[in-house]
């Protein structure tokens, strides 16, 4: 063991973790990476949104007390709403009103977003989708006759467009694509790979 | 944050969505004619076909019981919100893990966070690995040991693989199951990308 891990890991007969059953090399694996909820900025939003009324909710006791100058301004907004007859725009706004809420019923039902693809067979070691990408480029970027190389997607497709100086792309782009099928060979789940090769201008 | 709090922004996020989901249909309805037939009267009425139903604001406002209607309302309004706010904070996870040397004469602790920390200066001793950072977190209520490896864009993934399984083992030997492990491997930037969140 590293003098590092070994100096604050607890060693010796007693030191072992109680109530759990021992078993050699951690098999339990932490959870998935994922993305933050869009539940969440709800959350945040709608916790402003209740506060704020609270504010507005001891402003209208205050004023009943005329302890701050104005009056209420209740009556001023059910007026307001009274108002509202078939004008134009409240067609779009009940149509705007009907997205919002559809928004946010996709929201609370969508799962949070999976970005990352495991490295090996178990779920222990994880890489971003961004990451692999990242690496990808950099890896096809170092190939001979490579004149700039770009690459992005998903966790489930990846898609590399690759400008080369030869004038014969398809021993590019075959190049290419065994580098990247090597280097994405130990992910889960296998990306779809798609290489683009164009001939460009001499470096 | 908690597992309560998160299940509780997903139910108010629906209960809200399905209310302005019925309220924006119900206005176009109205809008277009078509809820008439649905919806009765207003009180003077002529109906709701020319006017949107607005409560009657002044009898209540000058109501006595109306101000401390509203104090209460406004004291149980912003304790809901800001403890609301609250749950949102990043929570602090208990890193104490209890060792099996425990008994009524004392008790033998392990603290995670510093066990993820000597774990991420050992993965970091490994040349695959650029720098790691090492943190006891909690995600859905479950406690996890998370080291966060930075490796070089030119890095061969196999050899990372392999450093973060060393790592990740020799917890496994000191901890067993008691501590979960996650390793992300973090590619460095070559460019300014702006980063994504993830818990």
């Amino acid at each position: 063991m590293s003098a590092a891990l070994s100096d604050h890991l607890p060693t010796g007969p007693h030191a072992r973790p109680a109530a759990t059953p021992r078993r050699e090399g951690g098999r339990v694996a932490g959870p998935e990476p994922r993305a933050v909820a869009g539940s969440r900025a709800v959350g945040v939003v709608l916790a402003l949104v209740v506060t704020g009324l609270g504010v507005v909710a001891g402003r209208e006791a205050l004023a009943a007390w005329g302890a701050v100058p104005g009056g209420s301004w209740l009556p001023g907004a059910a007026d307001a709403l009274g108002a509202v007859g078939p004008q134009w725009w409240v067609l779009p706004a009940g149509v705007a009103l009907a997205l919002v809420g559809l928004a946010l019923l996709l929201a609370a039902l969508r799962p949070r977003r999976r970005r990352h693809l495991a490295l090996g067979p178990d779920d222990r070691v994880w890489v971003g989708s961004g990451d692999l990408a990242r690496l990808v480029r950099t890896s096809v970027g170092d190939l001979p006759g490579v004149l700039e190389a770009r690459a992005g997607g998903t966790r489930r497709a990846l898609r590399v467009d690759v400008t080369t100086t030869a004038s014969a792309t398809a021993p590019v782009q075959q190049q290419v694509t065994e580098r990247v099928r090597a280097l994405v060979a130990d992910v889960r789940p296998q990306p779809r790979v798609r290489v683009r090769v164009r001939t460009g201008g001499a470096r | 944050m908690s597992r309560a709090a998160s299940v509780g922004d997903r139910l108010v996020a629906a209960l809200l969505g399905l209310v302005l989901l019925a309220g924006g249909a119900l206005v176009v309805a109205w809008r277009a004619g078509w809820a008439v037939q649905l919806l009765p009267a207003g009180p003077t009425g002529d109906g709701w076909s020319d006017r949107l139903p607005a409560p009657d604001a002044g009898s209540a406002v000058s109501a006595p019981w109306w101000p401390w209607a509203c104090l209460g309302a406004a004291v149980v309004l912003v304790l809901i919100g800001l403890r609301w706010l609250v749950a949102h904070l990043p929570g602090r996870v208990d890193r104490r893990l209890r060792l099996d040397g425990s008994d009524a004469s004392g008790r033998l602790e392990a603290d995670l966070g510093t066990v993820a920390d000597a774990a991420a200066a050992d993965l970091a001793r490994h040349d695959a690995v650029r720098s790691a950072d090492g943190r006891c977190r909690q995600d859905a209520g479950r406690r996890f040991v998370d080291l966060a490896a930075t490796v070089d864009p030119h890095a061969d993934l196999p050899s990372v693989r392999a450093a973060a399984d060393d790592t990740v083992a020799r917890l496994g030997e000191a901890l067993g199951d008691a501590a979960p492990v996650r390793v992300r491997v973090r590619v460095g930037r070559t460019d300014r990308e702006p980063a994504r969140r993830v818990t």
